[in-house]
């Protein structure tokens, strides 16, 4: 049997409108759970609810009706050794790269030595250590990010929650970091919830990919992506089956039942 | 591997940005120059030509007030003068940094803080400032003490609302970086909201500096006859023109220096607040 790592259950969210048109549901009835080492992916059109669901996991956005456990603890206020990489980098800009990601490590009793190591290990990881006195404003889009991953994987995260991270960066730069995010989490071995709107992205790094409903958002479909990770490009490109997942996860986006597809 | 699309894409995107920025930002530099020398010179040719044909009680000329400015320097007038008016602006300046910055902090942080203070706050923006010398008198006497709370009373208010502004406006996405990584009250407001309020800080203590400068020559002029004020004040009242020109070019000269000097300080020591903002402008 596989451990849970984390677990929703029946878990609503409304939102108090601004307009004073009463509250909007975001979040219907959401139940889920994800394996320990698992990847899984929430995707679904914009607005459904999928970064209210990561922050809710993350104890960001407080959780009202209904339970959500990380390791079978209770989610009240943000749970330790959780990692969130966020859509916008979020970064200091008046910190260099180091100083980024020794924020994460800021509130731990270690010893400064032992601290400088892990900083320096996943500026490693995530190959910024050529830019490790850099300012953010001085780095690309995409190692802003990594700089952003570096931070999230310096608290040794069992979970590591990830909002769109590549979502505005150029379609070069997000296949490279697709393929190494992918080599990351495998040798890291994190549980990983990943938020996209890019149906290709899901599949690629995913083991499960949770396809989400608008207004309210619900669960359409839980779909598990066959083979394992981490997935090469080749092998994606060249094996039908993917191809045939992703028609199959747009039309369930679109609202196509399963049944008539 | 990693590094090898790190090293590629940077100095590439640093290239472009120098190769398209580096020839027309010279040249409307050396434009806009070339055409403030050229107003100068005009306008100081007019001046001399105009003061030439009227009562020097009026209006003296440009080499008239270089005479005065040389002779003023020559009898060690203005080098005291301008010790003294300095004395009276640092200190004050200084207090006024101080307390803005701890008071617009406490209400950037607290909203009860922040609802306690505002009446005040609010009192004192819409007073005319200058009103309260005599006050400052009656209660710190003529001296030392009563010029230097009169430079604070004008420059404080606006180092506080900016500070304040500033704590509150740090950014959503930072706080929740605060909260992800457990920062305590304490690390958050080091390390996240004070700095992040740095670049309205400097525009609070810029607006505060010009206050300051107003309330240096105000307090010279009428709480004790010192200083540069008190040099404006004497060379006025005996009419001497070309002296009082020479003594406001110098309180000029010393607003322009402090001023460049908060400029200083700022992309010294806080080089993101320009790097950042040229960066959201672009
Ligand atoms: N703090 C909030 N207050 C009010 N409405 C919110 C808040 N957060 C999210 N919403 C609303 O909830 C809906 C879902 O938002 P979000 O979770 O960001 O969707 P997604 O990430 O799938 O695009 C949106 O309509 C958004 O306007
Ligand atoms: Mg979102």
């Amino acid at each position: 049997m596989d451990t849970i790592a984390i677990r929703v259950e029946g878990v609503s969210r409304q939102f108090d409108q601004t307009d004073g048109q009463g509250p909007l549901l975001v979040l219907d009835g959401i139940d889920l759970s994800v394996s320990q080492g698992e990847f899984v992916s929430l995707v679904g059109a914009s607005g459904c609810g999928k970064t209210t669901l990561l922050k809710m996991m993350g104890g960001l956005v407080g959780c009202e009706d209904g339970t959500i456990t990380i390791n079978g603890r209770g989610v009240h206020g943000v749970p330790d050794n959780i990692g969130f990489v966020f859509q916008e980098p979020g970064l200091l800009p008046w910190r260099s790269v180091t100083g980024n990601v020794e924020l994460a490590l800021q509130h731990k009793r270690l010893p400064g030595a032992k601290k400088q190591e892990i900083v320096r290990r996943y500026l490693e990881v995530t190959g910024l250590t050529d830019f490790a006195g850099f300012p953010p404003y001085r780095l690309s889009g995409g190692m802003q990010q990594r700089v952003g991953l570096a931070r999230a994987l310096a608290v040794d995260p069992s979970v590591l929650l990830m909002d769109e991270p590549f979502g505005a960066l150029d379609a070069l730069t997000r296949a490279a970091l697709q393929v190494e995010l992918g080599r990351i989490v495998e040798s890291v071995g994190s549980t990983v919830v990943f938020v996209t709107h890019d149906v290709d992205e899901a599949i690629f790094l995913s083991d499960k990919v949770v396809v989400m409903g608008t207004r309210p958002g619900r669960i359409r479909a839980i779909v598990e992506v066959p083979g394992k990770r981490p997935r090469t490009r080749e092998e994606f490109a060249s094996n039908g089956a993917y191809l045939e997942l992703r028609n199959r996860i747009l039309r369930l986006i679109e609202g196509v039942p399963e049944a008539a597809a | 591997m990693s590094n090898q699309t790190a090293t590629v894409t940077v100095p590439m995107a640093q290239q472009a940005v120098r190769g398209r920025r580096r020839p027309s930002r010279l040249r409307r530099l050396g434009r806009t120059l070339g055409i403030q020398v050229v107003s100068v010179a005009v306008f100081l040719t007019l001046w001399q030509w105009v003061g030439g044909q009227m009562n020097p009680i009026l209006l003296a000329t440009p080499t008239a007030v270089m005479a005065a400015f040389i002779d003023l320097v020559a009898t060690n007038q203005l080098q005291a003068a301008f010790v003294m008016a300095m004395a009276d602006l640092t200190v004050g300046f200084a207090l006024a940094i101080i307390v803005g910055i701890v008071v617009g902090v406490a209400m950037g942080r607290s909203r009860t803080i922040e609802q306690v203070l505002n009446p005040y706050i609010n009192f004192m923006q819409a007073t005319p400032l200058v009103a309260l010398v005599p006050l400052i008198v009656v209660w710190f006497g003529i001296g030392y003490e009563a010029r230097v709370a009169v430079v604070f009373v004008l420059a404080v208010w606006s180092i506080i609302i900016n500070t304040s502004t500033g704590v509150k406006a740090t950014p959503k996405i930072l706080m929740e970086v605060a909260q992800t990584y457990h920062l305590s009250t304490f690390d958050q407001l080091r390390a996240i909201s004070l700095p992040s309020a740095v670049p309205f800080i400097f525009s609070g203590l810029r607006i505060g500096l010009g206050k300051a400068l107003i309330g240096m020559v105000i307090a010279e002029m009428e709480v004790s006859v010192v200083g540069l004020g008190g040099l404006l004040n004497d060379y006025g009242m005996e009419f001497k023109t070309a002296y009082l020109l020479a003594g406001i070019a110098t309180a000029s000269m010393v607003g322009v220096l402090t001023a460049v000097g908060l400029e200083f300080i700022q992309a010294r020591f806080f080089p993101w607040v320009h790097a950042t903002s040229s960066r959201h402008q672009a």
